[in-house]
Parts: C-alpha cells; sequence; structure tokens
C-alpha cells in the first residue's frame, strides 16, 4: 500500500532525508528505530504532506497514486494518518466538534450519510470506553491544557474513530506512564487488522511488549541502515543504537 | 508672562541667543533654531491633543517663569550625596554642572564620562554626531524645547565590547532654586557593539517655591549593547518634572528600565523605545505613588519596528488624597516585524475617593505572526488581608502599607543595585507613611 | 500565517448584493431646511419635532467630522446624497400585506425574512425598513394583547407624542456628535418599542433594514422603552445592494431601562462591504447608547459586525441606576480593505454598578479592525466592577489589529480589569487540522467560530446560527 522509493527531502535547506526505500503491504507492522535526529520524524511530517519540508529527490506510492503530489488534507481523505509526536493546541475549538467535522468529511469521501450527534456521540462512547477516556474529555478545546498522556491518547481515539488505512504514528508511547501504554497499545491492536498498515516511530522496546511488529528497521542519518525482524528491536536495545551502528558500518 | 505664552518663548530664545551663540560651536546654534522653530510649528501642548488628554495643564503652563532663575548657585544644604552612591557619580545643582561634588574615577580611554560643556570642548565631533540624529524634529513640544535651551547635561560613551560593571550616578540637585526657574538638562548614552552600563538618574531638591526641570536623556544601544536605567524621581512638591527619554535599540541589544515617581506636583514622563534591528530587547517597569494633589504621567511607546523583538511593561501605582496618574503605554507593531513579542501590565491601586486613575495600554498591529498581550487592572488593598493582619493584632496603617509594599515587591525584586532599591524603597515607604 | 496559504485573495459575491425594481419617492439630492421641512411634512409630524429637527441641523453646521478614529475615509459629499427615499405607495400606508408592493415582498423573501404571519420566524415580530420608510410590521397581534408597542417609528411620532417628547434624544442628544446631529436632522423613519410596567415582551422583536435606492443615505432612529420590571429581546439586521459608490448609514439607538428592566439589544450587521478591492460598500457611522436609568436595570448589547466598507460604532451603556448592569458582546470581522473602528463606553455612575466587554476582532486580507473602548468609573460610583477582554485574531500579514482602551477610574472601590491579547492561526495547527482531512478554509472558520463562541452563545438561538453562516461567508476566499 505505500511504497517510498529513494525519498530525499530538506528543511530551510538543510538535508535531512537522504534516500529512504521503505514498502508496507496491508496487514503489515513496521517499526522505525533510531537516534534523536536521525530524521524519524521528518519521514512522517513528509508522508503526511508538512509545508515546512521540501521534498528534492524521489517517490512515494499510496496505493499506486504519486502521494507527493496531494495536499495534506487529500493525503488524509485518502487513509493517510499521522499521530503527532507532539500534537498542537488550539484553543476555542472543542474536541468532539473537531472530531465529528473531520469524521463527516471522510465519510463524505466515501460516500456515506454524515453521522448526526446522535450517531457520533454512540461511536464516539466505545472507542473512549476503550482508552478509559472520561467523556468530559470531547468538550476541552483540542489539546489545550492536555496532559502529555492526554494527548497522545487523544491521537490513538482519533486513530480509532478515523479508521485509516495506513497510520503513522510518531513517539506515541513516548511520555506515557505505564496505564497510559497499556491503553495506547489497546488502541492500536483494536485498530490494525489484515487490511490496514502500521508504521511506529519509536525509541523503546515497551510498546512492542504490546504490539508485535512485522519488522524492524534501524534508521540513522536519513536513511534505513538495517532492516530485520522482531529480533532487531532486543538487539538494538542491548548495544545501544551507537554500537549497532558502527557494527553495521564496520 | 507664563508658559502658554508662545511670546515668553520667543524672548526667552532671543535672550539666550545672545548669551550662547559665539560661545558654542556654529553647529549647535543651528540646530537650536531648528529645534525653536520646530517648536514655534507645534505649539504648546493642548487638551485635545490626545497624548496631553488627561494633562491638567493648567499645573504646567499657568506658571509664571523667571527664566534667568536657575543660573544662581546657593548654599550647599542638600548636597550631600545620598548614602548609595558610592562611585562614579556626576552632580548637577541647579542643572549646572558641579566638578567638585562629583566622584570621578579614573576611566581608560575606552569609557567616556563628561559633563555636556566638558563633552563640547573634548568630544566636539562625536556631540555634533549625535546632536544631527534628528532629535530636534520631534513632536514633542517640551523635547524641542529643551533642545533649545540646554546647555547642560552628562555624557556617557563606552567603545566596543567595553564592559562597566559599576553603576554610573547622575545626581540633579536643586539646591535653594530660585522661585519659578527654569532649567534644562540633555543628556546622551552611547553604548557601542557589545558595551555594558548601568546608569542611575536621581532627581532631589529643597524647594519650597516652584520651579521646573526638563530632563531629556537620549541613548543609543548598537548590536548587542546592554544598558540598564534607573531613575529616581523624589523632588520637592513644589516642582515641575519632565523626564524625556529616547531609545534606540541595535541587533540583539537589551535595555532594561525602571523609574521611579514620588516627587514633584506635575511630572511627566515619556519613554520611547525603538527597537530597530531584529533580536532587540527591552524590560520597562516603574512604580509610581502621588498624594495630595500630585499628578503624574507616564506614556511610553514601543515599536517594534524589525523581526524578533521583545518587549515587556510592568508598571504599578498608588494614589492617594487628590493625586491623579495617568498611564498610557502603546505598543506598535510594523509590518513585516514578525515573531515580535509583546507584554504589558499596568496595575493601580486607588487609596481614597478623590484620586483618579487614567489608564491606556494601546496596542497597534500590523503584521500576523505575533504575540501581544496588555493587561490594566484598576483595584484596592484586598479587606480580607488587611483584616487577617489586623486580626493577627496588626495596625490598621501598618497593616495598610505592609500589604503596599507586598504590592510592589515583585517590581522592587528586579532592582539589581541593593543600596539603590533599598533607599528608593525607603523614600517610597516614607511617603506611604505621610 | 505564512504567505503561502493566503496567495489567492478572492472574495465570493456579496449574496444579498441584489437591487429591487420600485419606484421610489426620492427627494432631490443635497441638504438644507427646505428638505428637511420637506421631510416631516410627508410624515406630517407635530411641531415639536420640525423644530428639534432644525435645530439639530443648525448644530451639525457648527460641526467637523470627527478626526480621532483610526478609520481611512473618504470625504462624503453631504450635498450628493438624497436624504429621503420611499417605495411608492397606492394608499397611504399599506393595510394590508396587499398593499405592499411585491417587489418588495419579494426582496424580503430573498433576505429569508418573510413578512406573512404565518411564516414569520416563530417567535418573532419582525419590522421592515425599506430605505427611508418603514413598510410592514408583523405580530402587531400578540403585541397588542400585553399592551407592548411595536411600530415604525413614525408612526409613533403621530401615535405617542408624548413618549417621544420625553425620551427622543434623551440618551443621545443632537449635539452628541456630528453623525447624531445629522441624523437628528434628517432621520426618516425606524422602530419604536415600548414595553409597559412589568411586562415580559412575549416575542423577540426585530427590525430588517434594506437600504435599496442608489444615492442615498439611511438614517433610522430606533427608540426602546422599558417600563419598571419589564424585559425585551431586539434584533436588528441590516444589507444593502452592491453599489459602487459608498452609501451612508448613519443611524442613532436610544435605549431606556428603568428600575428592574431589562433590554437586550442584538445586531447582525451585514451592509455591503465593498468588493475586494475596497472599492463601494456601505460607511456605517452609528451612534448607539443605552442608559439604566432604574435601579437594578440591565442593558445587553451583542453586535455581529461583518459588512461595511467602515463601521464606526461604540453601543454604550450609562450606568445610572444602582445595581444596573451593563453588558457588551461583539464580533467585529473586517476582510479585504474593510476598516472598523468600533467598542463600547461604560459609564458608572450608580452605586454597585456592573459591565462586561468582551470584544473578539477578527482582521483578514488587508483590513484594519480597531477595538476602542472607555470604562469610566465616576466618584460617586462606588463598588464598580468591570472586566473588559479584548481579543484579536489576525489572518493574514497585511492586515492590522489594534487596541485603545481608555481606562478612566475616579473611585478608590472600584475594580477595573482589561484584559487584551492578539494573536495567529500558527502553521503547526493549520498543518494538525489538514492533516485530519479538513481544509484550510474549513480550518479558519473552525478556529473563527472558535474563537467567537463566547459572543455567540449571548445572541438569540435562531440567530446564533445566522452569525455563524454569516462569518463563514465572510471569511470565504480570504485563503488561497
Amino acid at each position: 500500500m505505500l511504497e517510498i522509493k529513494n525519498l530525499h527531502a530538506s528543511v530551510q535547506k538543510k538535508s535531512i532525508l537522504k534516500g529512504v526505500n521503505l514498502t508496507i503491504k496491508p496487514g503489515e507492522i513496521h517499526v522505525l528505530m533510531g537516534p534523536n535526529g536521525s530524521g524519524k520524524t521528518t519521514l512522517g511530517k513528509v508522508l503526511a504532506g508538512s509545508p515546512n519540508y521540501i521534498v528534492s529527490k524521489g517517490q512515494v506510492l499510496f496505493n499506486h497514486h504519486d502521494l507527493l503530489m496531494l495536499s495534506p488534507e487529500e493525503r488524509a481523505r485518502r487513509g493517510l494518518f499521522l499521530g503527532f509526536q507532539y500534537p498542537v493546541e488550539i484553543s476555542g475549538v472543542s474536541n468532539i466538534y473537531f472530531l465529528k467535522a473531520a469524521l463527516n468529511i471522510l465519510r463524505a469521501q466515501q460516500g456515506l450519510k454524515a453521522l448526526d450527534a446522535l450517531d457520533f456521540k454512540a461511536l464516539i462512547q466505545k472507542k473512549l470506553e476503550i482508552l478509559e477516556m472520561d467523556e468530559s474529555f470531547l468538550y476541552r478545546s483540542i489539546n489545550e491544557g492536555f496532559s502529555g498522556g492526554e494527548k497522545k491518547r487523544n491521537e490513538i481515539l482519533q486513530l480509532l474513530i478515523f479508521n485509516p488505512t495506513l497510520a503513522v504514528l510518531d513517539e506515541t508511547d513516548s511520555g506515557l506512564d505505564i496505564d497510559s501504554l497499556k491503553h495506547v497499545a489497546e488502541g492500536i491492536n483494536q485498530f490494525h487488522h489484515k487490511d490496514n498498515g502500521l508504521l511506529l516511530i519509536t525509541h523503546y522496546q515497551r510498546l512492542l511488549n504490546y504490539v508485535r511488529p512485522d519488522y524492524v528497521h534501524l534508521f540513522h542519518d536519513g536513511k534505513i541502515k538495517k532492516s530485520g525482524d522482531y529480533r532487531l528491536v532486543s538487539h538494538l536495545e542491548k548495544l545501544g543504537y551507537e554500537k549497532a551502528l558502527t557494527r553495521e558500518l564496520a | 508672562m507664563n508658559f502658554s505664552d508662545v511670546e515668553f518663548w520667543k524672548q526667552a530664545f532671543t535672550w539666550r541667543s545672545s548669551v550662547l551663540d559665539g560661545n558654542e560651536p556654529t553647529w549647535l546654534s543651528k540646530i537650536r533654531k531648528l529645534a525653536f522653530l520646530n517648536f514655534l510649528k507645534q505649539g504648546l501642548p493642548h487638551k485635545k491633543l490626545e497624548d496631553w488628554k488627561y494633562n491638567d495643564l493648567n499645573k504646567l503652563l499657568l506658571r509664571d517663569i523667571c527664566l534667568t532663575g536657575a543660573e544662581r548657585e546657593g548654599a550647599l544644604s542638600v548636597l550631600d550625596r545620598p548614602n548609595y552612591v558610592n562611585s562614579n557619580c556626576l552632580v548637577f545643582v541647579n542643572g549646572r554642572y558641579c566638578p567638585e561634588l562629583s566622584l570621578r574615577n579614573e576611566f581608560s580611554a575606552n569609557i567616556n564620562v563628561y559633563s555636556f560643556s566638558e563633552a563640547l570642548k573634548i568630544i566636539p565631533s562625536l556631540m555634533k554626531f549625535l546632536f544631527f540624529k534628528k532629535t530636534y524634529q520631534t513632536k514633542q513640544a517640551f523635547t524641542s524645547l529643551n533642545t533649545a535651551f540646554a546647555r547642560e547635561g552628562y555624557v556617557l560613551h563606552i567603545s566596543r565590547e567595553v564592559q562597566l560593571n559599576l553603576p554610573i550616578y547622575i545626581l540633579f540637585i536643586g539646591d535653594h532654586v530660585n522661585n519659578n526657574s527654569l532649567m534644562y538638562t540633555h543628556n546622551f548614552i552611547l553604548l557601542e557593539k557589545g558595551a555594558k552600563a548601568t546608569v542611575v538618574e536621581h532627581f532631589y531638591d529643597d524647594a519650597s517655591e516652584p520651579y521646573m526641570h526638563s530632563n531629556f536623556t537620549e541613548m543609543y544601544l548598537l548590536d548587542n549593547a546592554v544598558l540598564t536605567h534607573y531613575h529616581l524621581g523624589d523632588a520637592s512638591l513644589a516642582s515641575c518634572h519632565l523626564a524625556d527619554w529616547h531609545v534606540s535599540q541595535g541587533k540583539n541589544s537589551v535595555f532594561r528600565s525602571f523609574s521611579c515617581a514620588l516627587g514633584s506636583d506635575f511630572s511627566r514622563h515619556d519613554l520611547h523605545v525603538q527597537l530597530d534591528a531584529s533580536g532587540a530587547q527591552c524590560d520597562l517597569s516603574g512604580l509610581y505613588h502621588v498624594k495630595q494633589t500630585q499628578e503624574l504621567d507616564y506614556h511610553t511607546s514601543i515599536n517594534h519596528v524589525k523581526p524578533n523583538c521583545k518587549s515587556h511593561e510592568y508598571y504599578k501605582g498608588i494614589l492617594n488624597d487628590s493625586g491623579h496618574g495617568i498611564f498610557n503605554g502603546k505598543v506598535t507593531v510594523y509590518p513585516n516585524a514578525q515573531k515580535s513579542q509583546t507584554s504589558q501590565l499596568n496595575k493601580n491601586i486607588l487609596l481614597s475617593d478623590r484620586a483618579e486613575i487614567d489608564t491606556k495600554p494601546e496596542l497597534k498591529i500590523y503584521a500576523d505572526d505575533v504575540k501581544c498581550t496588555h493587561g490594566a487592572t484598576v483595584g484596592q488593598l484586598s479587606e480580607d488581608e488587611l483584616f487577617y493582619l489586623r486580626a493577627r493584632g496588626i495596625g490598621e496603617d501598618v497593616a495598610r502599607r505592609f500589604l503596599l509594599k507586598a504590592f510592589i515587591s515583585d517590581i522592587v525584586d528586579t532592582i539589581d543595585i541593593a543600596a539603590f532599591r533599598d533607599y528608593m524603597l525607603n523614600r517610597m515607604m516614607r511617603a506611604l507613611e505621610v | 500565517m505564512s504567505n503561502t496559504l493566503l496567495k489567492k485573495m478572492t472574495r465570493q459575491a456579496y449574496p444579498l448584493g441584489f437591487t429591487t425594481a420600485v419606484e421610489s419617492d426620492t427627494v432631490r439630492a443635497g441638504l438644507d431646511e427646505e428638505v428637511i421641512r420637506l421631510i416631516s411634512r410627508k410624515k406630517n409630524e407635530p411641531s415639536f419635532l420640525l423644530t428639534w429637527r432644525l435645530n439639530a441641523y443648525r448644530h451639525w453646521q457648527t460641526m467637523h467630522e470627527p478626526s480621532w478614529s483610526n478609520l481611512k475615509l473618504n470625504p462624503i459629499d453631504y450635498q450628493a446624497i438624497s436624504y429621503y427615499s420611499a417605495p411608492k405607495s397606492k394608499t397611504d400606508g399599506p393595510k394590508t400585506l396587499q398593499d405592499i408592493d411585491p417587489e418588495i415582498l419579494r426582496a424580503y423573501n430573498k433576505l429569508g425574512i418573510s413578512l406573512e404571519e404565518q411564516k414569520h420566524l416563530s417567535g418573532v415580530a419582525v419590522d421592515a425598513v425599506f430605505d427611508s420608510v418603514s413598510v410592514w410590521t408583523t405580530c402587531k397581534e400578540i403585541l397588542n394583547e400585553v399592551g407592548v408597542i411595536f411600530c415604525p417609528f413614525s408612526e409613533a411620532v403621530l401615535q405617542y407624542p408624548d413618549l417621544i417628547k420625553k425620551y427622543l434624544g434623551s440618551v443621545v442628544p443632537y449635539r452628541d456628535n456630528f453623525f447624531a446631529a445629522l441624523n437628528s436632522a434628517v432621520f426618516s423613519d425606524g422602530s419604536f418599542v415600548y414595553i409597559p410596567k412589568g411586562v415580559a415582551c412575549p416575542i423577540e422583536l426585530s427590525t430588517y433594514f434594506r437600504m435599496n435606492a442608489a444615492n442615498t443615505g439611511q438614517f433610522e432612529r430606533t427608540l426602546i422603552i422599558a417600563e419598571s420590571g419589564s424585559s425585551v429581546s431586539y434584533l436588528e439586521g441590516c444589507s444593502a445592494p452592491m453599489r459602487d459608490n459608498h452609501q451612508l448609514h448613519a443611524a442613532v439607538v436610544e435605549l431606556i431601562a428603568l428600575d428592574d428592566a431589562e433590554i437586550k439589544y442584538a445586531t447582525v450587521q451585514n451592509w455591503y462591504p465593498g468588493d475586494e478591492k475596497g472599492e463601494g460598500g456601505v460607511y456605517n457611522l452609528v451612534t448607539k447608547r443605552g442608559i439604566c436609568r432604574g435601579k437594578n436595570s440591565k442593558i445587553s448589547w451583542t453586535q455581529i459586525e461583518t459588512g461595511s466598507a467602515i463601521t464606526w460604532k461604540y453601543p454604550s451603556v450609562i450606568l445610572k441606576g444602582d445595581n444596573s448592569v451593563g453588558e457588551f458582546y461583539s464580533v467585529a470581522l473586517t476582510n479585504n480593505y474593510q476598516q472598523a473602528d468600533t467598542g463600547t463606553k461604560m459609564i458608572h455612575i450608580g452605586k454597585n454598578t456592573k459591565s462586561t466587554i468582551i470584544s473578539k476582532g477578527i482582521s483578514a486580507g488587508f483590513a484594519q479592525n480597531s477595538y476602542r473602548g472607555l470604562v469610566r468609573v465616576a466618584p460617586q460610583a462606588s463598588h464598580a466592577r468591570n472586566y473588559s477582554q479584548c481579543d484579536s485574531l489576525l489572518l493574514s500579514d497585511h492586515c492590522g489589529a489594534h487596541t485603545f482602551p481608555y481606562i478612566e477610574v475616579r473611585n478608590s472601590s472600584a475594580k477595573v480589569e482589561h484584559e487584551a491579547s492578539t494573536s495567529t492561526i500558527s502553521d503547526e495547527q493549520m498543518f494538525y487540522f489538514q492533516q485530519r482531512g479538513i481544509d484550510t478554509e474549513n480550518a479558519i472558520s473552525m478556529i473563527v467560530n472558535g474563537f467567537c463562541k463566547t459572543v455567540f452563545s449571548k445572541l438569540p438561538m435562531e440567530f446564533a446560527v445566522e452569525a455563524e453562516k454569516l462569518l463563514e461567508l465572510s471569511l470565504e476566499g480570504c485563503q488561497g
């Protein structure tokens, strides 16, 4: 469903992605690990179409369409979801209003009828229970005054509601306590099925105790340096990025 | 004849020219003439001008004036330096420089501290350069008059990367001031790239007869310069005090200003900061107290001309008896001055039903990527807090002062020079007592 | 916000900009005593009113246009304007809807306002003002039952001359300002509301102003009197055709609340704002003021200002009665080359008076938006309270947002608080919306609506929705 070929991208003339190649097929869970500043977040942002980055080379196909030609909202409407590492706060706009508006735009795209307030409430109620989130949460402004954990749970809530075909989750597991982590992992597992794909960007093994990836990639200096299966994770945890990388290069 | 009479000013200027022309450089006489013409064009301020809307101009203008008054030097009585002054001090008595009372350290060649008249002799080209910076074109009538008339003041010039760690104290003292006399001082501070200095301007007198002192300080901070400027206005209630500060800031320069106004029957403070280059920062704060029939005015204006500048303003006032306070803070963000950050706060406590405060925090914003806030409050001491203290056995007056001290403490705490801070606080508390 | 989001600055056509072909009785352009006598004669006015008008006119001639606002105004040629234009009708005044020119009915239907009784918005009585005259007032029976008077101003002059004599100019005297003096001299019609003692008006009252004829000014006058213990909620809407030149609208509104009375006055102002180059549009120069004359009375202004090339208006409250309350809730949106200089005055005179000011300004395009407000606490106004909050949202880097709050306090027991902030929509916020499939235009309208929520919540239900739609419409095209 996603094919990234030799992707190069820069921000303010500084080159960050230097030839990324990655293919994700339906049903697969991929994990991207790597040191800070290696370009993992940039990859997520570039896939979602952030205007801050310039793609200088390469191609990205999403369900056989040229993804890079599309506006950010068009990418989202075609089923690409980015869980932000730092979700922004937007005051004045209530969470529930925002979720409903975005969902109904997606449904219109799929030729479905818009949900009314009651149906929407019913849908969201179930998702809230999975994540053990309080209903009051819906009536607060988007992310405003949310704790780090609440912001991340809000991202997962959106994942479950919008139900995209490919989700890129950028450090959705960082800054969470054990309970929150379990809820986030539970959400991710609920979301995942044989027809959708997941790209998890993370630093730690701990999320992977709950979510079992098919592929693990070591990301460094703007590209994937090493790929493997689940076992690569423990290898990395044991050695640390630096050692793993020097070994790799040697 | 009085202030509101333009004829008076014309005569005064003619008299001035007859005394001074020929004794000072011709370029300076020319500047003075231009400034005076500019004054004639502007005319004296009146109520219809937005900037003078709240002022009781009768206090200022309908005053008989005797122009030669400031010349006299009387017996010295208030001339002991305040205890906080321990070094680097220039003393001006009745508007004239007194080298014998001043304390002047030997500075290296990188640091120039002069009186205005000395500077004209020693560094004339720099003075010419400073005077040609167009201040004579100002719209403020009193600034023009200052440029036209001032013969004294201080000049501080610090070379590149030189950091002056000890403060420079400037004392403006009124000693046996003649009735209705008029004094002018005109000062320059020039900090070259990376230079650093602290200046304290302190005004006080022993006057019982009305007089007016107009002080003008022009400050230039080149790139990365850091200037801290303190002002204490503590002249007697007989006086009129006009303080005018113009600041122009280079790249990444930092300007800090603290002003405390306690004295004078009429005082007006105009502080104008021009953030002319990116990364410049200014931090303005002040405390004021009025009682009896005092009128006090702070007019600040900050222009964010270039992107990435920051400004912060915090003024607090206490108004008692029939005192009248005016605060006007104007912040303008120019087009393209993106990423500007500005905050402004003015808090007031009214202690009497006859007191009045007029506050107007203004924002004019022509760029979109900015963070701007301002606020103003008017209130009184909390009855609950007062009661709490009294219930613990503290007398009402003491409790009141205790709470007022708490009210001003956050600004007081920002003053770096401990001795000056204690002195200022002591004066403030004494003013609150009476 | 970055320029990339703002490449295109187009605006969809002003949807209310149609003209209506009706035969009009229009007085020649120009202003002199003769024109004033003519207007007064056409309305069969009593002599006291003519005298008042002439006094106002004579005083106006000694005055100058105010110059203190933050507005750039083209000079107005007061002799090029016609001061009276009325659709011709066969009879003296329409007795039934059939007597009204069907073109006018069609015009109001197009604006979404039905004058037919069975179709009118449920619970709302409408007075429809077309150019200089009121053409029809609905729901008269319901109102008659409780003794509420709601009628065209010119009718009130004839039927209730004592009330008019007593209250006209009592809040906004003709000497008040240049435009109020002009209005006092030439006003043609408007609405009159009288709520008797102890009556809570059972339905919303509403006036819809429509400026149609070319080169005319609209100078209506509204007077609302709420007797002791009464209450009323009133809404005013306005629109005008698109015309190349500037049309002048200089209205005066006076509100009087006696003991324990409450008046809520809401405005949805959508006069033609001019095109995207700043050509044409209405000059909306309005004086609105209420007085809380009685104790425990309350006056609340809510305004949604999206139209007009220039808006100059400061709905104010004089808090004279003890314990009286004044409120001002405002949303002013300016796009393209629109200019707004708006705000309020809260004059605290009585004891324990309270006022609240919430102002939300939104600027896009090349527009300039100023909040100008005065909070004054008089020496005798003990325990006065004011809270003001003025927020600005900037949507382009060519527009401006300005705040001029004047606070004058002369009583030591007063508590006055003012807060203001200015912000923009960040690129990160915009990207977040886009990543969830919401395009920039929708995202902006969601943020703007959120920004204005506290003010919308003060509008009567029926109109809150209207207001949101209006904002969306006015913002359309402000993003590329």
